[in-house]
């Protein structure tokens, strides 16, 4: 019985009828299969494309808003208004400008025994007014406005904008003065050097008990504890 | 998705092997044709690498098994239609009429004990690996397809 059965079997073959047509059906199957692969290839780079463009609309920034203080701090704002990088303080990552910035004055006030220096550069007027209220009726708190251009120089220069802009101010009247000699210096104490290189080097700061006039900066301490009055 | 190399030697190999399962278990070349075609397009479309010649051949032998027991059970369920009305398989010899009647009409599951062992010849416990069974149940299994299919042949023969 078992032999039977064995030789049975043995006498079953796949024709070629049936082999051919198999063939057929895989060769129809792989093209399938590659138009489906097409697809889903056009498909996933536009969901790429499409979750790129949102990622990149979300953390490119489009302003920068930059408090000189003891520890410069430098917020990136997007084009929603929202903080996607905060160099200098730390929490303030995806919160409102308006929120942020006062955050920051309140902590930053509480610490500083002189003024504060706001730049916002990029971005439009509505986020400037915004960054601008925040800092309207604060004593000692002082605000500007620029371009985007100078965000890239001042990061090249390695100085925040506040700075930078200081360097740029500085550099008109003497072109020697380096991005280095800024970047120790308070905005306070840049505005004074600033002051006496207007005056020829030779400030009077009858109201200031501060050293460093001038050249003085250079290798000086230049700890300019001095009650000058904000400009704004 | 496999190359048009590999479906060719799989074609070569096993197209025997596919065509043999589905004659133990289905009656009609329609039938046949269709889980034939299955069977090799889940291979062009399959990609687990075969640890060796035998895993591949029992991963065909699986497939082949799991899918006409498939179409069986949807036969059933949608269609019944009596066997007798089904055109008999062109590959059925004349002479072997009687024995495949004979095993059309055993259990599916002897069917695959009797070709697996009678004429691939595994061991029962390659059998129980391969089709999921315990080792005891293909010694049963293969003991009463045996028997079975021996009753009805003689009983033919008589």
């Amino acid at each position: 019985m078992d032999k039977r059965f064995a030789e049975a079997v043995d006498r079953v073959h796949a024709v070629p009828g049936l082999v051919e047509h198999t063939r057929a059906a895989l060769r129809t199957a792989r093209q399938a299969r590659k138009r489906m692969a097409r697809k889903v290839m056009a498909a996933a780079a536009s969901f790429v494309l499409v979750v790129s463009a949102g990622g990149w609309l979300w953390f490119t920034p489009v302003s920068a808003v930059s408090i000189d203080a003891a520890q410069p701090v430098e917020l990136k704002i997007n084009r929603f208004g929202r903080v996607v990088s905060a160099e200098g303080t730390d929490g303030l990552l995806f919160s409102g400008c308006e929120e942020a910035v006062s955050r920051l004055l309140d902590e930053l006030q509480a610490d500083a025994d002189g003024e504060l220096y706001i730049t916002v550069t990029g971005g439009d007027e509505t986020l400037a007014e915004t960054v601008f209220d925040c800092a309207a009726g604060r004593q000692g708190v002082y605000c500007d406005a620029g371009s985007s251009e100078e965000i890239s120089a001042a990061e090249e220069a390695g100085l925040p904008l506040g700075k930078y802009r200081m360097l740029l101010a500085l550099q008109a009247i003497d072109p020697s003065v380096t991005a280095e000699e800024v970047a120790g210096l308070s905005m306070k104490q840049l505005r004074e050097w600033e002051a006496s290189l207007s005056e020829g080097g030779q400030a009077d700061h009858t109201e200031e008990t501060g050293a460093g006039k001038g050249p003085g900066y250079r290798g000086g301490n230049g700890n300019g504890e001095g009650k000058q009055k904000g400009k704004g | 998705m496999r190359s048009e190399q590999e479906t060719e030697r799989a074609l070569a190999l096993y197209a025997d092997t596919v065509r043999r399962i589905c004659m133990v278990h289905l009656k009609n070349e329609a039938d046949t044709e269709d889980i034939f075609q299955t069977v090799f397009i889940k291979y062009l479309l399959s990609s687990p690498p075969f640890r060796d010649a035998e895993h591949e051949k029992a991963w065909f032998i699986r497939v082949t098994i799991n899918a006409c027991k498939d179409l069986l059970r949807s036969f059933f369920r949608s269609r019944t239609v009596p066997l007798e009305e089904l055109p008999l398989s062109a590959a059925v010899e004349e002479g072997d009429r009687g024995l495949w009647e004979a095993v059309w009409a055993l259990p599916e599951n002897y069917r695959d004990v009797l070709y697996l062992h009678y004429y691939e010849g595994y061991t029962a416990p390659q059998i129980g690996k391969l089709l999921h069974k315990n080792v005891n149940t293909v010694y049963t299994l293969l003991g009463r397809a045996k028997k079975l299919l021996r009753e009805r042949l003689e009983g033919e023969d008589g």
